[in-house]
């Protein structure tokens, strides 16, 4: 039996056109990019023609486009990066607590170092009010992140206006935006912000490599070495790693319209096969991106009904985070206005151009059969 | 003159103690040894209270490192091997002295004479060494009761040893691990059942583990980390340690459904012993290790602990009972499995952990709650679905199940 598999958000499978792009610069250039012979040139050549055409679907230059190991290593590299730069001119930095916990992470050790953080309430799906935000932005306010596509809800932010509203309050401040979720799935603008991570991996490419987009700000560099990418990330540059992830995006932005089309009527599909098992609560937005939904089977554990569906081939996230108190309730849903019963039994099915109607369709078979199941269960052991 | 680096490995002394069974333990201390050092047989050298294993300075870190985790190890030390006389023995001498790399520094030097016929007496060596050492290093000064170095020499028949105190290392003690025949641990991914199988294991028993996994009440995670906790334990073993993952979700349902909650966790317990105790049956286990501990858990009271021992007659062996947690802790920490034993995947009881659980069950009250449960088949149910793994330090690899006909 092929595996269902739905968790995408949290890794995606390798693209075919990604693991060829790979495959041919691991076998051809394998020089080092900055290497003054031939074998040197072949690998700066693949290396530049990737950046090219990841700065043409981030809307930026490719000078602009910084690769690192990841989104994680992005974010960091901005926040820390901006902030260590900024520092005379504030030290505060105002976010959301429904953040991916990379940003959250960079925040409280900013915080550690004596940082001034501000989070935003947001409403039931991740969404900021714009009045709010506009409060809360001071004189002093150095940074603002704000991520594109929440992962677990799938809710989308218009990262352009978010923009606007902090430049207007305080021109000087920096605005980042974390799009791992987003970027590949969905156009992007990265114009309409300072600082943009993505990665690879979420969008079918390889692991172990992302990019920030630094578009005429300052960063600091974190790392220090042979001065490669602008002196942000010395280390010998990933070739092919940098090939694969942008013939992934290549793949990912070719034919999208049609692509996000089909996404929208299976994530329908999807959205009209789970009612009947009764008692189910959707915690995602109706204008989510299509390629998440998060749904509460309540009554039972999400973990437990993670297994079960994992035991009937289909397999799904509990949410991005696992700490011993909170087991298996993501930070995200726990920092957003909802029951806590719902939080406990919620499921993040995330979807991707690999995805089929009948995908769709075990997977709801296989909850039709293991909610009540478990249900049953659950009120015994109550 | 020939002089050659080993290891020289002290026996636990109660191994000396021993009477006719001696050589069978020592043996098996050798084969072990050699087995962590991954060295051939010949590169061992037998003699009384003592192990000598030849080892290349490139080998010296790692066997060193390999050693620690060998049980019936009391100590052991880098030396050098010399000819047995004097002179050579001095060369050997100030060759320890020198590496110790002191300025100024107190010291002492023991002999220990195995070979009685060795011309001259223990004293006397011990002052003409030392004289030796004083001369190379004329700052040095003698102190025969705590000296910052001493420098132990020991002529035997046909070599002599050297080596220093700054360079003894202590072994993890105990008996070597199949001395004492074969045991089953219960292994939950918790801190203590990895620390009992610990403890067990030098005592000399070879031990492999018992896993119960509640799929999908627990997720596969729950059970690589049990996986990843034998990995661990199979270092101190020195043998790939075989670990039988048994299923157990059908039992806990059944028992959810039919038995009052107060009950659950010694009734799991009680499955679980015929469970193990089927597979001991079938491949000769001797003893079922556990990390039981008296008054840590609502379920570990005497009383209860009766009541979970009356369903199967077997032998149990509780290395723990009477420990502090911290003192567990402090084990789980130096064996290496406390990092693992607290990331986040639970064990299959925490899926069906009662609001109240008894602290005074009686085995009848366990018997007459079971009466309404088909234990033999669900027994037969776990047995059956086992998956057995053979776990190294750095590979696990699933065996086929061996035959439990006579379980």
């Amino acid at each position: 039996m092929r595996p269902i598999y739905l968790d995408n958000n949290a890794a995606a499978p390798l693209a075919p056109e990604a693991l060829a792009a790979m495959t041919q610069a691991a076998q051809d250039a394998y020089g080092n990019p900055s290497s003054l012979h031939r074998m040197g040139v072949k690998a700066s050549r693949v290396l530049e023609d990737a950046r090219a055409c990841l700065a043409r679907h981030f809307g930026a230059e490719p000078r602009e486009v910084v690769f690192t190991s990841g989104a994680t290593e992005s974010v960091n590299m901005a926040l820390l990066g901006a902030a260590k730069a900024l520092r005379r001119q504030g030290n505060r930095i105002i976010t959301s607590a429904v953040e991916h916990e990379s940003t959250l992470a960079v925040c409280k050790h900013l915080h550690s170092e004596g940082h001034q953080i501000d989070i935003l309430e947001t409403d039931a799906f991740g969404r900021v009010c714009p009045d709010r935000l506009a409060a809360a932005v001071q004189d002093d306010t150095i940074l603002a992140a704000f991520g594109h596509v929440n992962g677990e809800l799938g809710t989308i932010r218009p990262i352009g206006e978010l923009a606007q509203i902090v430049k207007r309050k305080n021109r000087r401040a920096v605005f980042f935006s974390d799009g791992a979720q987003a970027f590949g799935k969905m156009p992007v603008n990265a114009r309409a912000v300072d600082l943009y991570a993505a990665s690879a991996h979420k969008l079918h490419g390889p692991r172990g490599i992302g990019a920030l987009v630094v578009k005429g700000v300052a960063v600091k560099p974190l790392l220090f070495g042979g001065g490669q990418e602008r002196g942000l990330r010395p280390g010998t540059e990933n070739a092919p790693g940098a090939a694969g992830f942008a013939a992934a995006v290549e793949a990912a932005y070719q034919d999208m319209p049609a692509c996000r089309e089909r996404l929208r009527k299976l994530r329908r599909r999807f959205l009209d096969a789970i009612p009947p098992i009764g008692d189910v609560r959707v915690n995602s937005p109706d204008d989510a991106l299509e390629t998440t939904v998060n749904a509460a089977f309540l009554g039972v554990p999400a973990e437990t009904l993670s297994h079960a569906l994992e035991e009937r081939g289909v397999y799904v996230s509990t949410g991005s985070a696992c700490s011993s108190t909170k087991r298996g309730v993501s930070s995200v849903l726990a920092a957003l206005p909802m029951p806590e019963a719902a939080r406990r039994s919620s499921l993040r099915f995330s979807f991707s151009r690999f995805t089929t109607d009948n995908c769709i369709d075990r997977a709801a078979a296989a909850l039709r059969e293991a909610v009540p199941k478990l249900r049953q269960l659950y009120r015994l052991a109550q | 003159m020939k002089m050659n680096r080993l290891i020289l490995v002290k026996d636990a002394p109660e191994i000396g103690l021993k009477g006719k069974n001696r050589n069978r333990f020592r043996q098996r201390l050798i084969q072990n040894l050699l087995r962590a050092a991954e060295l051939p047989a010949d590169r061992a050298r037998d003699e009384p209270g003592r192990v000598y294993l030849d080892v290349s300075a490139e080998e010296m870190d790692g066997v060193l490192d390999a050693l620690g985790r060998v049980f019936g190890a009391h100590a052991f030390a880098p030396a050098h091997r010399t000819e047995p006389d004097l002179d050579a023995a001095g060369e050997a001498c100030l060759r320890v002295a020198e590496a110790a790399g002191f300025q100024n520094a107190s010291f002492g030097v023991r002999v220990k004479r195995a070979d009685r016929s060795f011309p001259v007496s223990s004293n006397e060596a011990e002052r003409h060494l030392g004289a030796l050492i004083l001369d190379r290093f004329p700052s040095w000064r003698v102190d025969l009761t705590a000296p910052d170095l001493w420098v132990y020499v020991e002529f035997r028949h046909g070599s002599a040893y050297a080596y220093s105190s700054l360079d003894e290392r202590a072994g993890p003690g105990g008996m070597p691990v199949g001395a004492s025949g074969r045991a089953l641990a219960l292994l939950s991914g918790g801190i203590d059942s990895p620390a009992a199988a610990w403890m067990a294991m030098r005592r000399g028993l070879s031990v492999d583990a018992v896993h119960f996994h509640s799929f999908p009440f627990t997720g596969e995670k729950a059970k690589e980390k049990c996986l990843n906790l034998a990995r661990v334990l199979s270092r101190w073993k020195t043998l790939p340690m075989n670990v039988y993952v048994l299923p157990f979700a059908e039992t806990q349902t059944a028992a959810a459904e039919k038995v009052d909650q107060s009950l659950w966790t010694l009734l799991f317990r009680r499955m679980m012993d015929r469970a193990a105790a089927r597979l001991m049956k079938a491949r000769r286990y001797r003893a079922l290790i556990t990390g039981d501990n008296l008054g840590q858990v609502a379920s570990q009271t005497v009383e209860n602990l009766a009541a979970m021992d009356a369903a199967v007659d077997m032998l149990r062996l509780r290395p723990l009972i009477a420990y502090d947690k911290a003192d567990t802790i402090a084990l789980a920490r130096r064996i290496g499995t406390y990092e693992i034993s607290i990331l986040p995947y639970e064990d299959c009881c925490t899926a069906f952990t009662p609001k109240q659980p008894k602290t005074k069950a009686t085995a009848r009250a366990l018997e007459q709650a079971e009466a309404a449960l088909p234990v033999e088949a669900l027994t037969d149910a776990s047995v059956k679905g086992a998956q057995m793994y053979r776990v190294r330090p750095d590979s696990i690899e699933e065996a086929d199940m061996p035959d439990l006909k006579n379980a």
